[in-house]
């Protein structure tokens, strides 16, 4: 093995991340982005996401356009970001693993040290990885105006799937 | 021992591993529609490039009050009102049609908005491009029923094309080219047809405020009697609704009547306080 660091990544460009607001609030909003690219190296346990906001799918055309300009202002921060490595480098992949990973969340131009646990396994040589954790629009400066505060929850359910390709 | 000193460079530590991660996610930009150029299907009166979304249904009341300088007695024109009632509905995301009923001269409204040129960012057209083409039909009672009245008489027409740019997320400018069309004229020497130019625009002053402003120049005028339209207001965007409050030299709020039958000369206070509010339902 001449080069072991390029043989162990693993790559997607349509990874899932779909999210949904609170369920107990007024306008329930939730949104699907299926071209979602991730890297994991398993290596040295490196992994990156890139998500293009703009992406980001609604059932509501409005509630999409509004998602866009209001919140996430896509014009201004088209994309969001997250690296950061496993804590433990996992030894064995052919069972699924929970494994903790921490790193570095760029989104809506706030950068936010993060750590949520992710399941790992492979299945016929492709590495499946899934997660799922909240964020705050509070912590990354999406403001809820008053007029809806009472419609719109703060705390975001964000779910993750990727199978990632050896490269 | 060139191939090995090669190999060294491709797996060497130096590369940070993590920008190296990101490299192989980088994508070229690829062109998307941009959107939100207004925030409604109106500036003010007139119309934007924008359209209801396809299986949206948009209701839009609209309301201009009496003349500002009719006083006190009038509370300053609160006490009278013309409306308009339209329902706008999506058939694609390009095409939509609607139905308006005016109080202005009891006028009924069909008409159908479509998209021709969306602007895109990352390259791809600069403008967007939208038709609209109307037909109004009046029903007021005939003002001479002993006389031989053709129903196409109540009928007229307009045609326009708007042509839009967002600049950035805060400034949007519009052309609008306009043809009005009276089946009946008053006189034998007046033309069916005019022509018209709109210009308008919005500056967001907030994220969900913005100051808009709209202006139809008439090429010629039907008389002297008939002014160019001026109106200014805000657009205030609370999730599913749009509130526009603005103040105009027009109280008739469909083509031909603010377009050409304009009245109120704004030197002299003639002005009219009005509203628009539109509700959006998804009907998937």
């Amino acid at each position: 093995m001449l080069c072991p660091l390029m043989a162990q990544k693993y790559m997607t460009r349509n990874a899932e991340v779909y999210f949904l607001s609170d369920k107990d609030a007024v306008e329930v909003v939730e949104a699907t982005n299926n071209q979602v690219g991730a890297v994991i190296d398993l290596e040295n346990g490196e992994i990156a996401f890139q998500i293009q906001m703009r992406a980001f799918h609604f059932d509501i055309a409005l509630m999409e356009e509004h998602f866009n300009e209001n919140y996430v202002e896509s014009e201004l921060y088209p994309k969001a970001t997250f690296r950061g490595s496993f804590v433990k480098l996992p030894l064995e992949l052919a069972k699924e693993q929970e494994l903790v990973v921490k790193g570095i969340m760029d989104f809506h131009g706030v950068q936010k040290e993060m750590e949520f646990t992710v399941a790992l396994w492979f299945e016929e040589e492709v590495l499946h990885g899934t997660s799922k954790f909240s964020l705050l629009c509070s912590d990354f400066g999406i403001e809820i105006p008053k007029i809806v505060a009472d419609k719109l929850a703060n705390s975001i359910q964000v779910q993750v799937n990727a199978k990632l390709k050896k490269l | 021992m060139r191939y090995l000193i090669i190999f060294a460079l491709i797996c060497s530590p130096i590369v940070k591993a993590q920008d190296d991660l990101f490299s192989l996610l980088e994508v070229e930009d690829i062109p998307q529609d941009v959107t939100a150029t207004f925030k409604g299907t109106r500036i003010i009166n007139g119309q934007s490039v924008e359209l209801p979304a396809k299986g949206n249904l948009q209701f839009l009341i609209e309301h201009r009050f009496g003349t500002i300088n009719s006083g006190a007695y009038e509370l300053w024109g609160l006490d009278q009102a013309q409306m308009r009632m339209s329902f706008d509905y999506g058939l694609t995301n390009n095409t939509a049609i609607g139905l308006a009923r005016n109080s202005f001269q009891k006028t009924f409204e069909a008409s159908i908005k479509s998209r021709l040129v969306r602007q895109k960012m990352n390259g791809g057209s600069l403008i967007s491009v939208t038709s609209y083409n109307a037909v109004f039909a009046n029903s007021i009672r005939w003002a001479n029923p002993e006389r031989a009245n053709l129903f196409s008489s109540r009928l007229s027409y307009a045609h326009q094309i708007m042509i839009a740019r967002k600049f950035n997320s805060s400034l949007s400018l519009q052309l609008t080219p306009s043809l009005i069309h009276r089946n009946l004229v008053d006189k034998k020497d007046i033309n069916n047809d005019y022509v018209a130019l709109g210009i308008g625009g919005r500056y967001k002053l907030t994220k969900r405020v913005s100051l808009n402003a709209e202006y139809f120049y008439q090429f010629k005028r039907l008389n002297e009697l008939f002014v160019n339209s001026l109106s200014i207001g805000f657009d205030i965007e609370t999730g599913g609704h749009v509130f526009q409050l603005h103040v105009t030299n027009s109280q008739g709020m469909f083509e031909r009547a603010f377009i050409g039958e304009t009245t109120g000369k704004w030197s002299a206070g003639d002005l009219y306080f009005g509203f628009n509010i539109s509700r959006v339902f998804g009907l998937k």
